[in-house]
């Protein structure tokens, strides 16, 4: 059981330098969080964590692997509304909203954490500076939310392309898990496109557009930023939605 | 599922398709073909890109297919040349 817990608080690390980010963590706070989790669960790429539909009974952290947050039209279209890293509470949602109204999938190999719903509660009952901050990443989520829709109906598909690297170089970068403007990212083609919304056969041009532009490369799952600042300013990327100011809340 | 290649060409630019994508046929490629226009037309109108793009299906057995949207602005009522 002791080997179990120090298991499960190496694996939060991610997750607690996420909250970290922006505010202080209590030891207290920790251990609740350690103590809330349950099962280590691995997805194959392509499977779903949580269907639409579903009325989960427990909400999963994403420890390792990209995994998605996305709807599926009758006709088979997909459309991504979130890309989700290690660390990400990808589905505290379920806590609340009971039935999935979107799915969650894994992109590439994925691990998560559980965390039982009666046992998510209790900590909200017991710990209310937590709760603000589990409260926090539901809206950083919802704010990422609103940057996507901003870009599809003002961004290019090259711009929304570009906006996306830079989103998710940030994101890994503030918890450790990229550096140097170069990142894992062996996600297909295919589900890049479905997240910038445009169909796979512009998704290649436009890959082929900022590789061309010496922007970026994209090689056997890794990429390549080039040029930063000429990335940033393409896509108009601000990172000030992912809220990265630490300061109480 | 054969295989098929769509370069796109845009105003002056033209970009060879080096990785395909497999498809079950044509008319399938043709339909991905046409969805991509839209996206890109969208993008260029707004962008004051090109006015014309085109994509030519290539793959091995037939084609290619050449797909095109030309953009163009007329004055009906304006006698000058």
């Amino acid at each position: 059981m002791a080997e179990h817990m120090t298991g499960l608080t190496e694996q939060l690390q991610t997750f607690f330098g996420r909250i970290r980010l922006r505010d202080t963590l209590g030891e207290e706070e920790e251990q609740a969080l350690v103590e809330a989790a349950s099962e280590r669960i691995t997805f194959a790429a392509g499977e779903d964590l949580v269907t639409e539909g579903d009325r989960p009974t427990r909400s999963i952290l994403l420890t390792r692997g990209y995994a998605c947050r996305y709807r599926l039209q009758k006709g088979g279209g997909r459309q991504l509304m979130a890309i989700h890293l290690p660390g990400d509470f990808v589905d505290l949602h379920s806590l609340l909203i009971k039935e999935m109204d979107h799915s969650v999938g894994a992109l590439t190999e994925c691990a998560i954490i559980t965390f039982p719903h009666d046992r998510l509660v209790r900590v909200t009952e017991r710990l209310p500076h937590l709760t603000r901050m589990l409260w926090l990443l539901t809206l950083i989520d919802a704010s990422c939310h609103r940057e996507w829709l901003a870009g599809m109906g003002l961004l290019s598909a090259a711009q929304r392309t570009a906006h996306l690297i830079c989103e998710i170089y940030v994101r890994l970068e503030v918890v450790g898990l990229a550096s140097g403007h170069k990142f894992n990212f062996p996600i297909t083609q295919a589900a890049l496109a479905d997240a910038v919304g445009i169909s796979s056969v512009h998704i290649n041009r436009v890959v082929q557009e900022l590789r061309q532009r010496d922007l970026i490369s994209w090689e056997n799952g890794l990429l390549t930023i080039h040029d930063w600042q000429a990335l940033v300013a393409t896509a108009d990327f601000n990172d000030r939605y992912l809220h990265l100011v630490k300061e109480q809340r | 599922m054969p295989r098929y290649y769509f370069d796109v060409s845009d105003g002056a630019e033209l970009f060879i398709d080096d990785d395909g994508m497999d498809l079950p046929d044509m008319p399938t490629a043709i339909g991905e073909a046409r969805r991509a226009l839209a996206d890109m037309m969208r993008d260029s109108l707004r962008a004051d890109g090109a006015d014309a793009v085109s994509i030519a299906i290539r793959d091995g057995a037939d084609g290619p297919v050449i797909i095109s949207v030309n953009l163009t602005t007329v004055h009906p009522d304006n006698t000058k040349p």
